[in-house]
């Protein structure tokens, strides 16, 4: 949760400039993120490509990339499972 | 076997087809690329075992795509298919080509010769907000409510100001649009502009050009690059198939 705290610490300290809609917006994609709660297959996706930005701007390296994607993946495709299974249940 | 489509070209890029043996990497396996012509639309395409699902991670998309780009170089029009186009058999690319035929020759005509570049650019969103609360008097106002005014006045001029920031923000990000635009249109036939889906993308655009300009195309890219200020990455890649400029939905 550290990147959450920092972000919620920054909420009160800087408070003129940090506090936009993106940012809460972004908050509650990193607790979701942070927690694993992907409700949704697009939740997933959306996540994926905000890690390809991280990849493009070089905030992380292909290592840590191909790590996670392989993560989000198998999330992905569990929820698409569980979709199929529910609609067919 | 399945049929691995990678996307169509026209009759005659087809008649002097020449693969000049290439290998497409498909999950980690090399395939040849083959061509089926059929009622005059050359279809390219690899034979592929697949075990299970072919997964779209960067690595298979990438594959995808050089395979493409090396596709590009052998032929002078490529409509291209989205990564993972998989069918039975070439007696199901004979019935797309036959249910499609109309669609897919105005879509070889419209994007004859020609190929497209993606422009992406990146900031720091932080850094962005930041210059506009030390700039905008506006901004500068209300921080000094938030600072200084009562606990009630506080909140209301710190939504405010959040407010505010992401007008200024969206206004920043169209301005910068319309200076790609400027830069990047005289040397270009057609622009799009994709979905900005992270707060650290401030453009998201793609060009149609023919081949012919892609050398002005890179220079007026170079030219805009200087021309900005360095809190901006511009991430310009191509030659690509036209992805965007082509819309087929085979069935």
């Amino acid at each position: 949760m550290l990147i959450v705290d920092d972000l919620l610490k920054g909420l009160f300290v800087d408070v003129p400039v940090k506090i936009t809609k993106e940012v809460l917006k972004e908050i509650q994609r990193q607790v979701d993120a942070e927690l694993g709660n992907y409700y949704s297959p697009e939740g997933v996706q959306n996540e994926l490509r905000k890690l390809q930005v991280s990849l493009e701007t070089g905030e992380i390296s292909r290592e840590e990339y191909d790590k996670r994607e392989e993560e989000l993946l198998d999330v992905l495709e569990s929820l698409r499972s569980l979709n199929e299974e529910t609609q067919k249940g | 076997m399945k049929i691995y489509l990678y996307g169509t070209i026209p009759k005659q890029d087809a008649e002097s087809w020449d693969p000049q043996g290439l290998k497409a990497d498909i999950d980690g396996e090399r395939a040849e690329v083959e061509l089926l012509v059929h009622q005059g639309v050359g279809f390219l395409y690899s034979r592929v075992d697949l075990g299970g699902k072919l997964k779209a991670t960067r690595k298979n998309v990438q594959a995808h795509s050089e395979t493409l780009g090396e596709l590009l170089d052998l032929t002078s029009t490529l409509a291209p298919v989205s990564f993972g186009a998989i069918v039975d058999d070439l007696k199901a690319v004979k019935k797309i080509s036959s249910e499609n035929k109309e669609i897919l020759e105005d879509t070889l005509e419209k994007i004859n010769h020609k190929v497209e570049y993606g422009v992406k650019t990146y900031w720091d969103p932080d850094v962005v907000a930041r210059e506009i609360g030390e700039t905008d008097r506006k901004v500068q106002k209300l921080k000094k409510k938030v600072q200084k005014g009562k606990v009630g006045d506080q909140y209301q001029a710190t939504v405010e100001v959040g407010e505010l920031i992401d007008d200024k923000i969206e206004t920043k990000k169209e301005e910068l649009r319309n200076t790609m635009l400027e830069y990047l249109t005289p040397v270009s036939d057609e622009w799009t502009s994709n979905e900005i889906f992270d707060e650290r993308m401030a453009a998201n655009l793609a060009f149609l050009l023919d081949r012919s300009s892609q050398d002005d195309f890179d220079k007026a890219m170079e030219s805009l690059g200087k021309s900005q200020p360095g809190y901006l990455t511009f991430k310009f890649s191509g030659p690509w198939p036209p992805f965007n400029f082509v819309d087929l939905e085979l069935r």
